[in-house]
Parts: structure tokens; C-alpha cells; sequence
């Protein structure tokens, strides 16, 4: 009836409480019990009174049923005034009585309901207060411009058709009244900002704005009190308005964006056991990680930091970081990386790397480069808007100073229409915006890119090379047969050896399946190692004369490459089918077997590569047999001549940089390091995120080939998005700007256009890429 | 024509009417989280209020 004892407890739990209700409602799914810890990364306020408020990040929030639950901790934990979920942001706030109950056991209470309690997660700019204050802007500015504009359009009408003096002098006041808000509450983020960047001794886009602002204020005031002349109430209130419009709305799309880019790093742990000086451990958050600190790692923990192994001998499990699902032993001495997982025994090791330093941070890190508070995509943004926020104050300088000649008023009114209806919003907010619109899409599909720049430099790609073991076929190998120059027993033997060193390789998987090692074996294994790209070296002791031989099993490529050094006539096989892989085996140098291999075409690749046919030319770069890479390539549809086999991992690198185009190169991330590095985009398949921080500049963590289909439209609609967004920035500015500097443009022309212009372009940056479908 | 003179105030009058029930309801929380709301309508049927 149970899944687990975890679930069982949970019931009894429930049913104890009088909720068993909930399996009615979560019937899909079983709740499980985690080990009870006490996290101190809880965020937890407690007021004077008997009031607290906890706030905690939980993991394992899916749908409807987990927020039914938890918002029942009420009935569950004594002293619990109230539950509050978030769903989207997959938190809860937990408002309690702190003389009944405390912060401890409300989290043994969650965990009992089988939800894990994560660290905090990073405390956005936009915490909710903010964003409070930023609606009540948003509400204010949008009530008073509308009512200053219904004004507005009575006095235009007036000028006109007649108005009655004392009407017309009501209601300039009445605009002056209802501006005030704007100016003095409303618009206070633009001025914040202007004078921010003022203080760091930079320019803001802003600056030029909140001058027209208060400039214009200023003149329609004394307007007002003189009874004569503009008022700009009605430009002040619709720019700022929109402006603010626009950016709440922005705001808005970056957070989405970022929490479908972050949600799923969560691996290392929120506390870590730490050792002190006199042998006891305690539990701290693991942001008190320092360098040189002593930790305990259980079984089943992720380890926290990089760092060295103490003291223990366990097994460990670096998939995530290397793609390698084969285990790895580790004791006194190891080094060991951030968010592995110890799999066998409890550990001590001294960590070597702080909090937030450790490769997986770097590695998050460097995947989220494109958020906006993170520096060198957006730098460059800001350095072109502050330029442009220099120009636009140069202008206005100059209109002001042109046109005195023409009078006074006529002189601020071009400054202010200046001021006004420039416009960097296609750069400082759409195009930001696009990438991270376009990183958040593809990264919700599984792959995971580097930088915006894959995106820019994808659609003139004109080139793709890919590897072909593993990545067009499957790499699933079957052994077709094996031809041996010694006993059977002897080669299956020391064969069984080499394909533990590397069980992960497609080939040595297919070999160990036929390798058998006797029960008496004649060898034993005394060094190890692998030659990436190329195969399997150790060094064997034979028991039966007490010699050290070397045994290397490798491809072919690497078999000939060797032979031409050595130049010893030994046997070359001679190879009877032209689709069969093979892997040679020597002892000493001497070929004693080879193996023919077959292997099968991903299926995925015929639809793939008649996308990409379609925009670039396609070759095979592979290690393997050049007639075998003819065979493959001409089932997919490559010709010949772009086949290009019996090629090293240095080789193929050497032939991606000759291309005088820009390539990409399709292969697996730890075997094809050079090759991912040397083109244009790399992009890896297989060999865990490390690959990305390392050579790669797009890793596909799930799924396959099909997704640079997805990705390459992206890219293409990304472009062509940043290009037209570019494009109409310009031309918007360099017309109005001219048009201003020739005074054509009203202050009131200049208010409407400028943020109609950036809510347009907002617009089209945010539904950039509607309507792209995975499976178009 | 003299109305507007008693109609403008009233209008401004409706207005902040709207705007500072916006703000209520902005300051109380209500518009932090407009995801959960729609999920959390769907389950409270058959349970009876405490």
C-alpha cells in the first residue's frame, strides 16, 4: 500500500491530524519523509510580541495539492497562525506564535510533509516591497496623466473653438495640482537613477529625462502663475507614465525569464556539517563555507565545496559534472568537486574553495551571464546608452543655445522637445530583454547556452561539422565479429582489463559485454590510463612469467598513427566491410586482435540534418575508419568527399580553424575538447556541464541532436529581432531628433511619441519569438 | 458651463476613490503572487472555513 516507510509515516501523520484528504488530491504522487535536519538558512523575523514570521524556500512544490497541504500546517503544528504559499516562486511564509512554537519545529513539521527546505534563494532587486512601491508609482502616474490628458485635450480643443478665460485658467491650474504627484512621487526611480549614476561619475539615460521633466514642470508652473505661455503638464505625465509603464512591464519579463533559467541548480545542499578543531561537528548555512574548513559529508550528500578528502574512502558519482556515469573511488588525498555525491561511505574534506566560488558556481555563473544585474553582456548595453545620453544632452545644449535668437520661450520649448523625444529604449530595454526572453526559452528545452552571443553568431554559421560516434549514431555498438592473432582466452582476458578503464566509451561498453574474464586470470592490472580520443593504455602484470606488458586497445586511427612511428611491419588488419568500426588491440605493440563494430544511425539525424542542410553545409569529422565515415555519411545524405575519418582530436581541431567560415562543431564534451573550442559554436552532447565552462559554448543537457534545430531557429529569430529593433532605434531617433532640432516637434508630440515608441519596441522584443515551436 | 467648476473636483474626487483602493490592495499583498490564487480556488470546496 506504501512506496516507502517515508510515505507510510506521512500517512499516520495525516491521519493522526484528520487530513487524510490529501491522497484524495495528491493520488499522482507520494510524499517523502527526508531526514529531519534543522536548517539555519530559514529567514525568520520576530516581533517584540508573541509574532514571528518565517520565510523559507521550499523544494518539491509541483501543483495545487502541495499548496493545499502546506497551507494546512495550521491544523498540523501547534502555534502556526498561518501558511502562505507561493507556487511560482516556490516559497512559504509562515506567520506563528513564537512562545509556542519555534522556527526548529515548524521545518521538522514541512519536512515530516515531505518537502526539502532549500537555501535562500538570492534576493532579487525586486524583493515584494519594491515592487509595491513601484505599482503605487505606477497607479498614481497612470491616474493623474490621464486626467492632466482629458484636461489637455479640453485646451487644445479651446485653442481652437474658444475657450472662456476663466475656464481656461481653471483648468491650468487644475493640471498643475495634478501633476505635483507625478513629479514629486511618481517619477522618483528616473531621478534615483540619473542621480546614481551622476554620483559613480557616469551618465544615465535617465539624466536627460528627469531634466526634461523638472525643467518642463518648472516652465509650465511659472506659465501657469503668469497666466500665459505652455504648459507641459500633459508631455511630463505621459512620459513619465509610459516610461514607467514599460519598465514595470520589463521587470516583470526578467524575473520570469530568471526563474525558468535558475530554478533548476539547486544541487548543492543548504547546510553543511562542519568539523571543529575539537572533533564535533556542527551544522551551519552553507554561505559561512570558508577555504581550509573541515566538513563531514554523509552517504547520499552532495558534496558542498571543492576541496581535498581527510580522512574516509568512499565512492562518488560525478555525473552532473562530467557526464560520466560510471563512479568514482576516492580516499585520503582526492580532490574532489562541488555538488557530487557521495554514494558509499561518510567523508571528511577540507575544503579548498569558499561559499559561491566553487567550479559549479562558476559554471552556474558563467550560464547565467545574461541576467540583467550581471556584468559583461549588459556593461556593454550601458556603455552605449550613457554615450547616447551624452549626445542627447549635447543636443539639447545646442538647441537651447541656437535658438535663444528666436526668444526665450521658443529656446526651452526645442530643449525640452530635445530632451524628450530621444530615445535609447531598442537598446538599454528591448534588446536585453530579447536575449534573455530567447536564453530562457531554450534553456526550458534543455540547453544550456553560454552567452547571448551563441545567439548572434549561430545564423551566419555557414559551416557544421560533426563528430559521428555518439552524436549521428548512437554509440550503441554491436560486435560483429573478432579476429584474433593468439588464443581467444588471452585476448578476452587482458581485453576485460582495458574496458573497465573507461566502461563509459561506447566501444569498450560493447567489448565488455563480449569480454569475459576467466576465473583464474592470468593477469593483474598495474597502471592505468586513458588516451583521450584515441583509447585505453595499462600496464599488466603477467602472472604466469612475471612480466610487465603494455596493453593498448584503440581505434584504428591511432593504431596506424602509432605504427608509422614505430615503423614495425606488423600486421594491419585487412578489413572486410566498409561499415564496421574497429578496434584494435595490442600487447607490447603487437596487434593481437582486432574488433569490427557496428553501429547504428541516431534516429533523430535524417530530420536534423535536413533542417540544417537547408542553411549550411554538413561534414563528418570523425576518429573512426574513413570508410566507415563514407558509409555512415552516405546513409544520412553527406557526400563523400565531406566525410572525413582517421582523424585525432588535435586533427580535427586543425581543420575546423582552417575553415575561413564561421563553424560549428557538433561532438561530446570530454573527447572532443579541441574541436569544440576551435569553432565558432561549440556544442556538446554528451560530457556533463563541466564541458561548458571548459570548450563548450552551448551543452545540450536533454535530449539530443534535434535540439540545435530548436536552437538555430532561435538564433535566427533572435538576429533578425535585435536587427529590426536596432534598425527602428535609429531611424526613430535620427528623424525625431532632426525634426526637434528644427523645432517641428510640440512638447506635446515629443511626449506621445517617445513612449509609444519604447512600448512599441518593448513589445516587439517580448513577443520576439511567439509562435516558435520545438517540433515546427 | 459653470458645472465643471463642481464636476471637475467630483471626478477628481472618483478618481482618488479608485487610486487609493489600488493602494490598499497593493500595500495588503494582493498583487504579489497572481499565480497561487487561481490554483488554491480550485481546492477549498468541500472545506468548511474554521
Amino acid at each position: 500500500m506504501f512506496c516507502c516507510p517515508g510515505c507510510r509515516a506521512v500517512y499516520e501523520l495525516l491521519e493522526r491530524k484528520g487530513l487524510t484528504h490529501y491522497y484524495t488530491l495528491a493520488h499522482r504522487f507520494g510524499a517523502h519523509l527526508s531526514p529531519v535536519e534543522t536548517p539555519t538558512t530559514a529567514s525568520v523575523y520576530s516581533y517584540p510580541d508573541t509574532r514571528g514570521i518565517l520565510s523559507l524556500s521550499l523544494g518539491g512544490i509541483h501543483c495545487a495539492s502541495c499548496v493545499w497541504l502546506l497551507e494546512k500546517l495550521p491544523e498540523i503544528c501547534d502555534g502556526v497562525v498561518s501558511a502562505r504559499v507561493r507556487l511560482t516562486h516556490g516559497d512559504i511564509r509562515v506567520d506563528y506564535n513564537h512562545v509556542q512554537v519555534s522556527p526548529t519545529e515548524i521545518i521538522k513539521a514541512i519536512q515530516e510533509l515531505g518537502y526539502s527546505v532549500l537555501p535562500p534563494k538570492n534576493q532579487h532587486p525586486s524583493s515584494s516591497s519594491e515592487e509595491r512601491i513601484a505599482r503605487s508609482q505606477l497607479a498614481i502616474a497612470a491616474a493623474c496623466s490621464m486626467n492632466i490628458m482629458m484636461l489637455a485635450v479640453s485646451l487644445y480643443q479651446g485653442l481652437f473653438t474658444g475657450i472662456e478665460a476663466h475656464i481656461e485658467t481653471f483648468f491650468r491650474w487644475f493640471s498643475l495640482a495634478l501633476s505635483i504627484p507625478i513629479v514629486t512621487y511618481s517619477a522618483l526611480p528616473i531621478y534615483q537613477k540619473a542621480l546614481g549614476a551622476l554620483r559613480t561619475g557616469s551618465l544615465h539615460i535617465d539624466l536627460p529625462i528627469s531634466i526634461g521633466i523638472v525643467l518642463s514642470f518648472l516652465l509650465g508652473a511659472s506659465n501657469t502663475i503668469s497666466g500665459s505661455g505652455e504648459i507641459y503638464f500633459d508631455s511630463l505625465a505621459t512620459i513619465t507614465f509610459l516610461l514607467l509603464a514599460t519598465r514595470y512591464a520589463q521587470r516583470r519579463a526578467f524575473e520570469k525569464a530568471r526563474r525558468s533559467c535558475t530554478s533548476t541548480w539547486s544541487l548543492l545542499p543548504a547546510t553543511i556539517h562542519e568539523i571543529s578543531p575539537d572533533g564535533t561537528t556542527k551544522e551551519v548555512s552553507i554561505g559561512e563555507l570558508k577555504p581550509g574548513m573541515r566538513l563531514y559529508v554523509k552517504p547520499g550528500e552532495r558534496i558542498p565545496c571543492d576541496g581535498i578528502v581527510q580522512l574516509g574512502c568512499s565512492v562518488i558519482d560525478c555525473s552532473t559534472m562530467t557526464g560520466e556515469s560510471v563512479t568514482t573511488r576516492v580516499d585520503k588525498g582526492s580532490a574532489v568537486l562541488a555538488g557530487t555525491l557521495n554514494v558509499e561511505a561518510p567523508l571528511q574534506v577540507e575544503a579548498s574553495t569558499g561559499s559561491g566560488n566553487s567550479r559549479l558556481d562558476r559554471i552556474i555563473q558563467s550560464i547565467n551571464l545574461a541576467m540583467p544585474d550581471t556584468p559583461p553582456f549588459v556593461t556593454s548595453l550601458d556603455t552605449l546608452s550613457m554615450a547616447f545620453a551624452a549626445v542627447t544632452l549635447c543636443l539639447a545644449g545646442g538647441a537651447f543655445a541656437l535658438s535663444i535668437p528666436m526668444g526665450m520661450q521658443f529656446a526651452t520649448s526645442a530643449t525640452i522637445a530635445m530632451l524628450t523625444v530621444t530615445c535609447p529604449c531598442a537598446i538599454a530595454l528591448a534588446l536585453p530583454l530579447l536575449s534573455i526572453r530567447a536564453l530562457s526559452m531554450v534553456a526550458a528545452r534543455g540547453i544550456l547556452v553560454k552567452s547571448p552571443n551563441v545567439f548572434e553568431e549561430l545564423p551566419g554559421v555557414s559551416h557544421a561539422f560533426f563528430d559521428k560516434t555518439g552524436t549521428l549514431t548512437t554509440g550503441r555498438f554491436e560486435i560483429r565479429s573478432m579476429k584474433a592473432f593468439v588464443p581467444d582466452e588471452i585476448v578476452l582476458d587482458v581485453a576485460s582489463y582495458l574496458v573497465e578503464i573507461d566502461a563509459n566509451h561506447p566501444a569498450s561498453h560493447a567489448i565488455s559485454l563480449y569480454a569475459r574474464r576467466p576465473l583464474h586470470s592470468r593477469f593483474s592490472v598495474l597502471e592505468a590510463r586513458r588516451l583521450v580520443g584515441r583509447g585505453v593504455a595499462a600496464t599488466l602484470l603477467d602472472c604466469e612469467s612475471s612480466t610487465h606488458v603494455s596493453a593498448v586497445l584503440s581505434s584504428i586511427t591511432h593504431y596506424r598513427a602509432t605504427k608509422t612511428l614505430n615503423s614495425s611491419n606488423l600486421l594491419i588488419p585487412e578489413i572486410l566491410s566498409d561499415e564496421a568500426s574497429v578496434v584494435t588491440l595490442t600487447l607490447n605493440g603487437h596487434l593481437i586482435a582486432y574488433f569490427e563494430l557496428i553501429d547504428s544511425i541516431n534516429p533523430s539525424v535524417p530530420t536534423t540534418l535536413q533542417y540544417l542542410k537547408q542553411h549550411l553545409a554538413c561534414s563528418i569529422l570523425s576518429g573512426d575508419r574513413t570508410e566507415t565515415t563514407a558509409v555512415i555519411g552516405s546513409t544520412i545524405g553527406i557526400s563523400a568527399a565531406d566525410c572525413h575519418g582517421d582523424l585525432l582530436p588535435e586533427e580535427k581541431a586543425s581543420y575546423i580553424a582552417q575553415s575561413p567560415h564561421k563553424t560549428i562543431f557538433v561532438g561530446d564534451g570530454a573527447n572532443d575538447a579541441p574541436a569544440l573550442k576551435a569553432a565558432t559554436v561549440g556544442i556538446a552532447l554528451r560530457g556533463g556541464i563541466q564541458s561548458i565552462l571548459e570548450s563548450a559554448d552551448v551543452f545540450i543537457a536533454m535530449g539530443g541532436l534535434e535540439k540545435i534545430v530548436f536552437l538555430h531557429r532561435v538564433a535566427a529569430r533572435y538576429r533578425r529581432c535585435s536587427r529590426l529593433l536596432v534598425g527602428f532605434g535609429i531611424v526613430y531617433n535620427l528623424v525625431g531628433i532632426s525634426a526637434a532640432f528644427m523645432g517641428y516637434v510640440s512638447p506635446m508630440l515629443a511626449a506621445i511619441a517617445m513612449p509609444t515608441f519604447s512600448s512599441f519596441v518593448v513589445v516587439v522584443a517580448y513577443n520576439g519569438f511567439a509562435g516558435l515551436q520545438e517540433t515546427d | 458651463m459653470d458645472l465643471v467648476f463642481f464636476l471637475l473636483p467630483l471626478s477628481l474626487l472618483l478618481a482618488a476613490f479608485g487610486v487609493s483602493a489600488f493602494i490598499w490592495a497593493n500595500r495588503s499583498g494582493q498583487f504579489d503572487d497572481l499565480d497561487t490564487p487561481a490554483h488554491r480556488l480550485l481546492l477549498d470546496d468541500d472545506e468548511q472555513k474554521k
